[in-house]
């Protein structure tokens, strides 16, 4: 039951991770799931919004999420 | 202009309190030298501040017009230290007070804490009600939040809003209860109490995400705020108190017991209240088929999810591995 903040930071990392690492033109648009395939004036459907979301996430924490990986590797490396 | 003038009251204010004892006739003086008009030289504190002598010089051009200042002969000394000290903190605290303001608008950029005192505007008749309704959801009729809801409403005037003091105050009790309940089976540590509040903090932020990512997923329009739905997903706590005393009281049987009890009232409660909440706006708009069944899935959803962690919170507490 120790399952306290630092491992949901941990855990919330690997998630954020996981969806950096979806290719937009080597995975995603070959299961249908591209940003391309949109039409405008319809109501956002369930799968719209997940791909905004992983779009979204992708373009915002790329960057950060270089740092904060190497922090927390360093991090796991000396606390073990 | 702001500043000096301020700055030139709290040194016309300042003087008499500090050297009254020993010059009783310095309380004229500073009464006329504050009626007196503003003197040229005054400038921006940080200036005066950089460059000591200017602001001296300025001082004494400035209190040596009023007739009777009775340290003619050392004006600059005199007047060296006391306005200094004066601008000094003028500026420290003009500093200060941006650095407040700063603070303020940072926090509420992210926390919102002029809404955040909306949830804890509660009253003791308020908390009995809501605590009667957690109990014994099924007799009451009215579940609409009376006011409007582009503003928050503080539960004290309608019972059916959404407060945090509740959810706060049984989170620590549940933290307390359970604390409680592993020192009559011999196995508490003060260590139990932090993990029990990072545990239970955790399922509560894990609740909370998973909700509003729902929500953004599902595309649903509501006004719930997040606070709304960390107020609703936090009234399970108070079941969970019960639930723990019931189990340490009547083991087993006073655990499932209460554990059944109190996931109909929290299911009941939240499916009539989030009804009222997430139903209204999928309705309001051009009817689609779509928007209310997620809408009800998504508080069936929620609403069954609340048992499931309740039992998970507190069966480690309860049972002894």
């Amino acid at each position: 039951m120790a399952f306290g903040l630092y491992s949901l930071i941990e855990a919330v990392i690997l998630c954020l991770n996981a969806v950096c690492v979806l290719h937009e033109e080597r995975f995603l648009s070959k299961i249908g799931w591209g940003t391309d395939q949109r039409g405008f004036g319809e109501q956002p459907g369930i799968k719209t919004q997940i791909m905004n979301l992983v779009r979204s996430i992708r373009t915002v924490m790329r960057i950060p999420l270089i740092g904060i990986n190497v922090v927390v590797i360093l991090f796991m490396l000396v606390m073990g | 202009m702001d500043i000096p003038s301020s700055y030139r009251q709290s040194s016309g204010k300042r003087k008499p309190s500090k050297k009254g004892g020993s010059k009783p006739q310095l309380f004229d003086d500073t009464s006329q030298s504050v009626q007196s008009p503003p003197p040229l030289g005054y400038g921006p504190p940080q200036a005066g501040f950089m460059d000591p002598s200017q602001g001296n010089q300025s001082f004494g051009a400035g209190h040596q017009g009023a007739p009777a200042w009775g340290h003619q002969q050392f004006p600059g000394q005199q007047l060296f230290n006391d306005p200094m000290a004066n601008m000094a903190m003028q500026y420290g605290s003009s500093l200060a007070g941006q650095g407040k303001d700063l603070v303020n608008k940072n926090l509420e950029k992210y926390v919102s804490t002029s809404k955040l005192k909306y949830y804890f505007a509660v009253d003791t008749s308020y908390v009995a009600k809501k605590l009667m309704t957690l109990f014994f959801p099924f007799t009451k009729k009215d579940w609409s939040i009376k006011f409007n809801q582009d503003q928050p409403v503080a539960p004290r005037f309608d019972e059916n809003a959404p407060d945090l003091y509740i959810p706060v105050m049984a989170f620590v009790t549940y933290i307390l209860v359970s604390g409680v309940v592993l020192g009559t089976q011999e196995r508490f540590t003060p260590e139990h109490l932090g993990m029990q509040a990072s545990t239970a903090l955790v399922w509560l932020i894990i609740e909370l995400v998973a909700v509003m990512l729902s929500l953004y997923i599902m595309n649903l329009t509501t006004d719930l705020k997040y606070m709304d739905i960390l107020a609703y997903i936090g009234y399970k706590f108070v079941g969970m108190i019960f639930i723990l005393l019931g189990g340490m009281l009547f083991q087993s049987t006073g655990f499932y017991g209460l554990l059944v009890w109190f996931s109909l009232t929290i299911i009941f409660f939240l499916v009539r209240t989030l009804k009222v909440q997430i139903l209204p706006h999928t309705q309001g708009e051009e009817h689609h088929g779509h928007g209310t069944k997620r809408s009800l899935y998504l508080i069936v959803t929620i609403s069954l999810m609340q048992p499931v962690l309740m039992w998970w919170l507190t069966r480690h507490i309860v049972f002894a591995k």
